[in-house]
């Protein structure tokens, strides 16, 4: 193992290769900052350009770019509350708060050093414990992912417990919006109203841009901005201090291994990850009243886990051959335009290219520490733009960018439909975090269900024959009911304070 | 003096990043470059039309617009890439591929349909295209496609997980026929291409034995989803193509029982064709080029030779072995035939599933 | 506000009814499971159970307008926007998106002249070139002006 490693080190360490991984960081960077570019599509787009590279040095610019580009998107998220990337929607809950009250550096620099460790760590048990946790992720069948997806749903509960029943009724919808296109089992379009554009549905970048970034230019063109602030030149620029870095470890710790085992899943992703361990921050934190008004725990479990997840994905591709997300997906394709077909034969076949990868995507995370610190100054300088020219250059950037899925001007017209609602809902006090959560998760959670019914003929208690899903169904019964409990609890808490005083 | 300060330091990432990209691009090379794809693009009305009169067509004259309609990376996109790669040393123009996903494959046939029918816009289409055919509310039908050659034909294979039981095709046949419904066979959506052969491979059996082969069709969003699923043992079999689990085969975590091509495959010595086990079913997954209806016969004869030089050419032949396919560079006609057919087969199937 | 709760429950229940109405027409089940209409079935009931709740909650208790301001500025923003996606079309994006932006600067209360004519050239060049020519977005040509 430690030979092979060197080894891998030793194919990585050419002038070129380390060009190569800067270059791959600087542009997964801007790519994943870019609202309606991903990981993916950053991929994808440079993939053509690596054809006359060898095989190492293609896979290493690739997933420098890959493991970038899921930072990148925190940093628009968490700047002008537009997720670059659809996986930094949870890092906008409490990076934009954060970033309005003049804290954007320290949102900014815990979102670097747990994305970096995410990617560490996950890069770290991709070398490690590939088999083991790929074998973990075949268990996953059909009523397992269902019960992860209502694990998952039950974040609801704790994203609207200020007015629960706004927060249903935002995730219900989601939910209703998340059937409309083609459903598999039986290949009739629903609900596509005559347009088949609708055919697979809404595209999740369209929606999330209309829900975050553009109803926030709608909200901001309502206030008076006309006149300039001038801004204190330290405003926003203060990094976290070792003493908050401290504070965040076990997040940042719990949030890495959420992120690899979830991102390990094929049927499961960087999104459900980054959410699933934003909830999870919530519920252990000792201040959970803080989150969605600007706390760092949520910044840090968020990006940890997203990052986490690109070392996940990678493990079902490597030990399996089957890619664990869109993005690995296309380095099949890459690989396979090399005539070589990912799997565990690699390993022993050609462990040159498996062992750069991995020493690759260590000096990766590194080098984007570094790129990322060096640039967190540059991003904090967003708060001196004029927000009149903010609102223009998000709404701009969002048409562009969600055209850009799939060249087509039907998306920008679902980017301005839930611009639209994302602006309503908000006026009127419901959360927009529940139908993203819903349209993340709703179609896993019905596709599972009656996958699993085919699987066992129409027996309901195939849901109940694996541990691991009796075990997520446990929990997402807990999920559930924590919120409401604390909630309770702190009424009481209140009332008896009350009469104390009153007693008094 | 402060405002002079923050443009410069703003200026800095982004000359940075201009050079980036640049460097970026030049690097690539290869011709594809940004203006070849805007120029078809921005120009729909098409001021050269080429003159239908004119015995010899001067064609192409300009780049190629290669549409498609699935994610990079897919095998549809792989091929159209080596397709381009290696159709311009024959065509002598760049042929840029652009991808327009949406509507599960519509908007790229919407667009092509609405592009100047001169040739200079084409696309890679698949036996998907069938389905499309025969969805509710597609305003296309195969009277508007122009089909311009076949390109690879992907056999179809039955794969069942390491450990399983069933040690040959037969074995499973025989449980499936005792046991109807038992045998739960994971696979993309439900009236796809790979669910509407097995369907005529149940119809062929059952001709052939006078006893139904009566599954559970689990369908799923993703071929590679799929493939995990049956890996894991969560369903009896599945039905994929060979490129897409050949390193799993080799690894021991899947067996391949059957595949669906005319003779043995060379990575797979082993695995029965249907034809030899007295089935007669060859079936293939096709992928070609087709345009609108309605271009230059002329046109679509240079394409058609040019393109199938290209195909032959042993940098694309080596890039379909690595990948377990069989080039398919059909006529036309020929490709219009399989087009109609395959199409009429996914209605029967359509049908079938809405009468439940 | 809870005039705007009743008006958003009575949208919900009047759009899970349509849905719900609209999965009759949905094929039936494939094998042992539910067929394509049970799930979106129990979503639209769901919703119209929960906006009643809702509008219900909005009358009982006292609730205030989590941004008052002037919404017709937002109104306005969005029927651009819409114009700016159906004109770009047509007149091309170059040109409707210089437009676009200088009309949201000045939505947004930008007087200073300078900045009103440099900013949408600029940012739309930048756009331009960044899409257009970098990664091969085809942005959509005007069938009138051929950019």
């Amino acid at each position: 193992m430690l030979e092979n490693m060197l080894m891998g080190f030793d194919v990585i360490f050419s002038w070129q290769n380390l060009l190569l991984i800067v270059l791959g960081v600087s542009i997964g960077i801007l790519v994943g900052a870019t609202p309606g570019l991903s990981g993916s599509t950053g991929v994808a787009l440079l993939l053509p350009f690596t054809f006359g590279l060898p095989v190492t040095s293609s896979l290493v610019v690739l997933c420098a770019l890959y493991t970038a580009a899921e930072y990148g998107g925190s940093i628009t998220a968490i700047a002008i509350n537009t997720p670059g990337t659809p996986a930094a929607v949870a890092t906008a809950f409490d990076g934009y708060p954060l970033f309005q009250q003049g804290k954007g550096g320290k949102a900014l620099g815990v979102s670097i050093v747990a994305s970096t460790y995410g990617g560490l760590f996950s890069t770290l048990v991709l070398i490690f414990a590939s088999v083991p946790l790929a074998n973990f992720a075949l268990r996953f069948g059909p009523p397992e992912y269902f019960a992860l997806g209502v694990f998952g749903l039950t974040i609801i509960a704790s994203l609207s417990s200020e007015n629960w029943v706004k927060g249903f009724v935002a995730a219900v919808l989601g939910l209703l919006l998340k059937t409309v296109g083609v459903d598999p089992f039986s290949g009739y379009p629903r609900f596509i109203f005559g347009k088949f554009e609708l055919m697979n549905g809404f595209h999740i970048v369209p929606v999330l841009l209309g829900l975050f970034a553009v109803s926030e230019v709608f909200r901001m063109l309502e206030e008076e901005i006309g006149e300039r602030k001038l801004m204190d030149k330290t405003f926003g620029r203060i990094l976290p201090t070792i003493k908050e870095y401290i504070g965040l470890i076990p997040t940042i710790l719990r949030s890495g291994v959420i992120g690899v085992v979830i991102g390990v899943m094929p049927g499961a992703g960087a999104t459900i990850a980054s959410l699933i361990s934003y909830d999870q921050a919530k519920k252990m934190s000792k201040n959970p009243e803080k989150f969605g008004k600007g706390a760092l725990e949520g910044v840090a479990a968020s990006e940890a886990a997203n990052n986490a997840s690109v070392g996940g994905a990678l493990i079902p591709l490597l030990a399996l051959g089957v890619p664990g997300s869109a993005t690995t997906a296309i380095l099949v394709g890459a690989l396979m335009m090399k005539n070589i077909t990912p799997g565990p034969e690699l390993f022993s076949k050609m462990p040159e290219v498996v062992y750069g990868l991995f020493a690759s995507l260590l000096l990766a995370n590194i080098v984007m520490l570094i790129v990322g610190l060096g640039a967190t100054n540059i991003w904090v300088r967003v708060n001196r733009i004029p927000k009149t020219v903010l609102c223009a250059a998000i709404l701009a950037i969002s048409f562009v960018g969600s055209y850009a899925i799939g060249n087509s001007l039907f998306d920008v017209w679902v980017l301005l439909g839930f611009g639209v609602l994302g602006y309503v809902f908000k006026r009127y006090g419901f959360p927009v975090a529940p139908i993203v959560l819903a349209m993340v998760l709703g179609f896993m959670v019905e596709s599972s269900f009656r996958r699993a019914l085919l699987t066992s003929g129409g027996d309901y208690r195939i849901f109940f024959h694996s541990g691991i899903s009796v075990a997520l169904l446990i929990m997402a019964v807990i999920s559930f009911c924590l919120p409401f409990i604390s909630e309770y609890r702190r009424r009481k808490k209140a009332r008896t304070m009350a009469n104390i005083d009153i007693e008094r | 003096m402060q405002a002079r300060n923050r443009k410069k330091k703003w200026l800095g990432p982004i000359i940075l990043l201009c050079l980036a990209l640049v460097f970026l691009a030049g690097c690539g090379g290869g011709g594809k470059t940004g203006a070849g794809a805007g120029e078809s693009a921005s120009a729909p009305k098409g001021a050269e039309k080429p003159k239908e009169e004119k015995p010899k067509v001067n064609f192409p004259t300009k780049p190629i617009t290669l549409i498609c309609w699935s994610s990079p990376g897919s095998p549809v996109d792989v091929m159209s890439r080596q397709i381009s790669k290696v159709g311009e040393k024959y065509l002598g123009q760049p042929i840029n591929v652009l991808t327009k996903q949406g509507g599960g494959g519509a908007d790229a046939v919407t667009y092509l349909l609405k592009q100047p029918k001169d040739g200079y816009t084409i696309l890679a289409a698949t036996a998907s295209l069938a389905g499309l055919f025969n969805r509710e509310g597609i305003p296309f039908k195969p009277d508007d496609i122009q089909p311009i050659i076949g390109v690879q034909a992907d056999p179809y294979c039955i794969i069942v997980p390491g450990n399983s039981p069933f040690k040959s095709f037969q074995e499973l046949l025989e449980y499936g026929q005792k046991n109807p419904g038992k045998v739960t066979i994971s696979g993309p959506f439900a009236a796809g291409a790979h669910h509407v052969r097995f369907y005529q491979l149940q119809k062929i059996i059952k001709q052939k034995t006078g006893k139904a082969f009566d599954v559970t069709w689990v369908p799923f969003e993703g071929g590679s989803e799929a493939v995990a699923n049956v890996m894991g043992g969560h369903s009896v079999a599945g039905h994929t193509n060979p490129g897409n689990i050949k390193a799993q085969v080799a690894a021991g975590k899947l067996k391949i029982l059957s595949v669906s091509s005319e003779k043995r495959l060379d990575s797979f010595p082993d695995v029965p064709t249907y034809k030899e086990m007295g089935y007669d079913f060859v079936a293939y997954h096709w992928r070609g080029i087709v345009g609108p209806k309605g271009m230059p016969q002329e046109v679509v004869d240079i394409l058609y030779q040019k393109l199938k030089q290209a195909i032959e050419d042993p940098e694309f032949q080596k890039y379909i072995k690595s990948v377990e396919m069989i080039s398919w560079p059909v006529s036309p006609s020929e490709f219009d035939k399989e087009i109609r057919e395959f199409t009429a087969a996914t209605q029967e199937v359509v049908k079938a599933i809405e009468k439940k | 506000m809870k005039w705007g709760v009743t008006m958003i429950g009575i949208l919900l229940i009047a759009l899970s009814v349509v849905f719900y109405l609209k999965s009759f027409s949905f094929p039936p089940p494939t094998g042992k499971t539910l067929g394509p209409s049970v799930w979106p079935q129990l979503m639209a009931c769901l919703l119209m159970v929960l906006s009643g709740l809702m509008i219900f909650n909005a009358w009982r208790t006292r609730e205030e307008a989590v941004f008052k301001g002037r919404y017709y500025r937002a109104a306005l923003a969005a029927v651009v926007m819409g114009l700016y996606i159906w004109l770009s079309e047509i007149i091309g994006y170059i040109v409707t998106t210089i437009f676009f932006i200088f009309i949201i600067l000045y939505l947004a209360g930008e007087r200073d002249w300078r900045l009103l004519i440099i900013f949408p050239l600029g940012f739309t060049a930048f756009l331009y070139l960044v899409f257009y020519y970098l990664i091969d977005v085809p942005l959509p040509a005007g069938a009138l002006t051929g950019f």
